[in-house]
């Protein structure tokens, strides 16, 4: 057998002996796929495209930065969206001190009052396909105007698949609050795009079945 | 319980049960009501229906030239 076989086909990568240039291959062979995702929850945090560019740009520098600390094999995706949301945290948050969430608390507290019931609001099955008809550019208006929160946790979940447990992380929350705030994130989002449907007469208001 | 305990029960697990994180015994309930009630299914359904147009609302593509502005910042760095 050959002792000069080939190297690294098992991916045992040496962290400490890796130079700058390698490492930086690696981050842009493992972590710029996720891109179009992170720019896309970017989009939805910042509700602006410029400032959606730059903050992906800010976090995969950042991520860049402390690519050293991350563990190979483990999530990779995760890492970097909590990254993100820190990184969105840190650069927006902390100048505005928003009202946003207080205004938010108060309108899921109605909605939530009439939520467990099928009879009284909500679209019936049949109507379900007017939520198909619905233009992508509404729902992203929908969404924008969730609070932040909210807004995050839908995402995560709906746009992106993650578990319950990788949303608190990335949130850094308890596995509660994710899901409270996924509960009412989804129904003020549903309780808008059904008047929405409404509105746009793609279904009969107030239609006794 | 009643109908409309019933469907209390299902509606407060509706989330959960399309989430995949309900426990197996609550599913069978859930499911089991799902098959016999029209109402609980129509809103299971339009809980389904709104995961999809969540999904499809928000799915972006980031603009050409960020790939390449991450990249030069990533060779400056």
């Amino acid at each position: 057998m050959d002792e000069t076989a080939p190297s690294g086909n098992d991916e045992q990568l040496d962290l400490a002996e890796e130079t700058a240039l390698e490492r930086r291959i690696r981050f842009e062979r493992e972590a710029l796929v996720y891109l179009n995702r992170l720019y896309g929850m970017a989009l939805r945090l910042t509700r602006n495209p410029t400032d959606a560019e730059d903050l992906v740009q800010d976090a995969m520098l950042k991520a860049y930065a402390a690519f050293h600390q991350y563990q190979p094999g483990t999530n990779l995706k995760a890492w970097l969206y909590r990254i993100l949301t820190n990184t969105f945290i840190d650069k927006y948050q902390k100048a505005k001190r928003q009202p946003a969430i207080a205004q938010s608390e108060t309108i899921e507290d109605w909605q939530l009052a009439s939520a467990e019931s099928h009879t009284s609001t909500g679209l019936k099955s049949a109507e379900a396909v007017a939520l198909e008809n619905i233009p992508d550019a509404t729902i992203a208006a929908a969404m924008s105007e969730l609070g932040e929160d909210y807004r995050t946790a839908v995402y995560l979940a709906d746009v992106d698949g993650f578990s319950y447990k990788e949303i608190a992380e990335i949130m850094g929350t308890p596995i509660g609050t994710v899901m409270s705030r996924l509960n009412r994130g989804r129904r003020i989002l549903r309780d808008k795009l059904a008047d929405y449907a409404i509105e746009a007469g793609l279904v009969a208001a107030g239609g006794e079945r | 319980m009643s109908d409309s305990e019933d469907c209390r029960y299902t509606l407060e697990r509706i989330f959960a049960f399309h989430d995949g994180v309900l426990p197996q015994a609550e599913v069978d309930e859930v499911g089991a009501h799902l098959m016999g009630c029209e109402g609980c299914l129509d809103a299971y359904e339009v809980e389904r229906v709104m995961r999809a147009v969540i999904k499809r609302g928000c799915n972006v593509e980031a603009p050409a030239s960020l790939r390449e502005k991450v990249r030069a910042s990533l060779a400056t760095a």
